[in-house]
């Protein structure tokens, strides 16, 4: 058993955060802009069915996440906020592929860590495995994240840092710094160092006091420099989980309210609660399928940040300067062809992440099928031409063009159709070939 | 900085690692720029003077030049005697209205700040243009211009009809027969000339120096707006409307539809036209009206100071290439342009591929290169 300090400092913490994280949301205007503006959205796969909400059910979403956080932060009802904010947050983020960020992930499963996981003052003292199962999300996040990092193109190019940091060259008196490739060779390999030893660091009494003002320093330069959002600050205010129980205590009796100051485990003469094994069992299946999934895309050969089976919900952060350009083409029984002018249809950034992820190129097509159903009563066939760039590379075709995408589904299937990364054909080259390559596809 | 207390430390450690940390990168990133290996080809870029230099050698020269055409086309049509237009009088203004669609076609590409205000991208230059339209607005007393139902029947394609639908000497008969059609005339470059000046005022007095000091990458900087306007307009106005929509090519059919063309009446500004177009990307790439490389802060210059790899040098050569390959392809092409995309439609395919590959260059590769967001939107996978 441990103090339940560590918990209710981060429960506090995380609680805090997601209340201003929902607050910024809607700030800054993106339930206008990502949810009820646009025209197609891109739910995830087998979330499809779900009622895509309106004006007045999204803001009932929010403030469901807002009285979650508010319940969060309390000490009686905290599990049933988490599972409020939980609800109403993951419902926004399975709506649109688009909009997926690694740490809105790592929001929800930290919300449903806290709908499994009791962090009450009365408690005093928790299983260990409580604290541990904080601990280890937290680990996996840094390790493998760092683990991503260990690749041709962020280890030996730089990349994608040697086209991000020039763009802060205007800086005043770093700036200069930013335009130079060792910068980014160094910004490089010390980022996969903090990531691959953040969590032992963390772990070790010893070093945790050196490296905290590391992890701090790392945590506000990406704020600097990227456009990241909150999860620098989610990740220094999670990380003091790491820290001992007297830090806690000390850190909110600097507060002047004693309500907020913490139980002394010590003195506790109660019993715990018996937490039972069937919610145990649930935590570690939990976890184990955390160390697990994000190794999926091993199932599949060829380079993952191309065809991106696996790539979400693997903690794989900044590591991709991708976009691409599509031209989709509807073909009718008669196999004419015409464009279809898709940028009518999309938000700028669902553009640009439907001309960089294969997935998102298939769903398009089925959306672009189903459309042309309804408006035009006419079955077609969709092919797409999507010019894509990866990490400074030239771009190039990334769909086998002559595939009818509508007859794909974004399974667990191997996606033959994304084209090997590295193909030389140039766009001109491809156009004076294409019928020619056509007819031997055919 | 309590924390540091749990570890039973003097509190004073705590700036050591921090003052590690960063002494060290210091030291690294000192040291590397010493480094006399360093690539001697790499060009340093600051984002004020390319700003600076592309407000004042490209986009102040561009609407300054157009405005002065606008005038000069006005002024044309003032020293006209309504009733007594002569011949002579209609190959004057078809001159001058040439020259002021030329010059359009440098400031069409600034499609942002005072000229989205204004919507001068589709008050100048809608088309096709509705004849029927035009007809039936020339006696109307009450005619607005500039409403959105007007523009189908306003601009220079207008203005194109209205001057080069017959001959000079026909159109000269029409307009002295019918005094209503000069005045509308009149009144169609007086809108122009006015909305041209008007845009021009807004950046000299106001915009430019936001322009210039804006000098993020975020969207809504100055470098966002300047360069999604600058591939909108040149994906969907020159390639698309130019030429993709005239030679068919985007539809099932592929049926070419001659009058889609830009400047049809004029029957021999078409291909001059897209020409020009591509000279103004050329300038605006490059920083400067000399048509080609030069010392001016141009984009060119960011991306060579990216230095001699696929995403920098390497890419600039190609647009450069590129450029000078689409150009000569336009030119290839003959006037009557709606002519031509009908009996040459395979030979205008392959100017449209030209004309495509700068597309997925500048769309692409040049912007992932100069990494300029296209949303304001966090984002944290790639």
């Amino acid at each position: 058993m441990v103090s339940v300090v560590l918990l209710i400092t981060l429960r506090r913490f995380f609680a805090a955060l997601i209340l201003f994280s929902s607050i910024r949301f809607i700030g800054k205007g993106w339930i206008e802009t990502q949810i009820i503006a646009p025209i197609w959205l891109f739910p995830f796969d087998g979330f499809e069915w779900l009622p895509r909400p309106n004006i007045q059910a999204t803001i009932g979403l929010f403030t469901g996440m807002i009285a979650g956080g508010i319940l969060l932060l309390s000490d009686k009802m905290q599990r049933l906020g988490a599972l409020l904010f939980l609800f109403c947050f993951t419902y926004i983020e399975v709506l649109d592929k688009s909009n997926y960020l690694n740490h809105y992930y790592f929001i929800s499963v930290i919300a449903f860590l806290f709908v499994l996981i009791p962090a009450k003052s009365s408690h005093h003292k928790v299983p260990k495995l409580f604290l541990w199962s904080f601990k280890l999300i937290i680990s996996i996040v840094y390790f493998y994240a760092g683990l991503a990092k260990l690749n041709a193109d962020w280890m030996l190019h730089a990349q994608p840092l040697c086209l991000w940091l020039p763009q802060h060259s205007s800086l005043p008196l770093v700036g200069p710094l930013f335009q130079l490739k060792q910068t980014a060779y160094v910004f490089s390999w010390m980022g996969a160092a903090f990531d691959l030893l953040a969590p032992f660091a963390l772990l070790s009494n010893r070093w945790r006091p050196f490296f905290y003002p590391v992890l701090v320093a790392f945590h506000v330069l990406t704020w600097l420099l990227f456009p990241i959002g909150v999860f620098p600050w989610v990740m220094i205010a999670c990380t003091t989980v790491f820290f001992r129980d007297d830090w806690h205590h000390k850190f909110w009796r600097l507060w002047p309210w004693p309500s907020v100051h913490l139980p002394d485990a010590d003195k506790s003469t109660s019993t715990p609660p018996d937490w039972g094994l069937g919610m145990k069992t649930v935590l570690v299946v939990f976890l184990l399928f955390q160390m697990l999934f994000p190794w999926r895309h091993l199932a599949h050969g060829g380079s993952l940040y191309w065809h991106e089976f696996g790539y979400r919900f693997g903690w794989r952060v900044m590591l991709m300067e991708k976009s691409g350009y599509t031209t989709y083409f509807v073909e009718n029984s008669a196999g004419e062809r015409q464009v279809f002018p898709i940028e009518k249809f999309l938000t700028p950034n669902q553009l640009k992440m439907v001309g960089a992820k294969p997935d998102l190129v298939v769903q398009t097509a089925h959306l672009i099928r189903k459309h042309w159903k309804d408006e035009n009563n006419e079955d077609v066939k969709v092919r797409a031409e999507v010019w894509a760039t990866l990490n400074g590379r030239r771009s190039q075709l990334m769909i086998d063009p002559f595939v009818d995408l509508t007859s794909l589904e974004n399974d667990w299937s191997k996606r033959n159709y994304v084209l090997p990364l590295d193909s030389v054909i140039r766009p001109k080259q491809f156009w004076q070939l294409k019928d020619s390559l056509e007819n031997a596809h055919r | 900085m309590t924390f540091l207390n749990s570890e039973k430390r003097p509190t004073g450690s705590a700036m050591l690692p921090v003052g590690f940390f960063i002494s060290t990168l210091c030291l690294v990133l000192v040291a590397a720029g010493c480094n006399p290996d360093s690539d001697a080809r790499e060009v340093t870029f600051d984002r004020g003077p390319f700003l600076e230099n592309t407000v004042q050698s490209v986009i102040l020269p561009a609407y300054s030049d157009y405005s002065s055409q606008c005038q000069a086309l006005r002024n044309a049509s003032e020293q006209c005697t309504a009733g007594q237009i002569d011949e002579q009088d209609i190959v004057s203004l078809r001159g001058f209205l040439r020259l002021t669609y030329l010059s359009w076609q440098h400031a069409a590409l600034f499609d942002f700040g005072p000229a989205a205000d204004r919507v001068l991208y589709l008050t100048t230059n809608t088309y096709p243009t509705d004849t029927s339209e035009i007809v039936a607005e020339i006696s109307n007393e009450n005619w607005t211009p500039g409403l959105p139902a007007t523009l189908n029947s306003i601009g220079l394609p207008a203005m194109d009809y209205l001057l080069n639908h017959a001959s000079a000497g026909e159109i000269a008969d029409l307009m002295n027969s019918e005094p209503a059609r000069f005045a509308h005339f009149q009144r169609l470059i007086d809108f122009l000339a006015e909305e041209s000046s008007a845009v021009l005022y807004a950046w000299e007095h106001d915009f430019k120096a936001r322009f210039v000091s804006s000098t993020g990458t975020e969207e809504g900087s100055s470098i966002g707006m300047l360069l999604n306007a600058f591939n909108e307009v040149y994906e969907q106005g020159i390639r698309k409307q130019k030429l993709g929509l005239p030679n068919g090519i985007m539809t099932f059919s592929e049926t070419p539809q001659p009058h889609l063309v830009e400047a049809p009446f004029s029957e021999t500004w078409s291909v001059e036209l897209m020409h020009e177009a591509l000279i103004g990307c050329e300038n605006l790439y490059f920083g400067d009206r000399m048509q080609g490389d030069s010392q001016q802060i141009g984009i060119d210059d960011y991306l060579k100071s990216l230095g001699d790899f696929e995403y920098g040098i390497g890419l600039h050569n190609e647009i450069s290439g590129q450029l000078s390959t689409a150009k000569a392809a336009v030119l290839s092409m003959q006037d009557p342009l709606g002519q031509y995309v009908v009996e040459n439609q395979s030979a205008t395919y392959d100017v449209f591929a030209e004309l495509q590959s700068l597309v997925v260059l500048w769309k692409v590769d040049m912007m992932s290169s100069l990494g300029v967001l296209i949303t304001y939107q966090d984002n944290d996978n790639d």
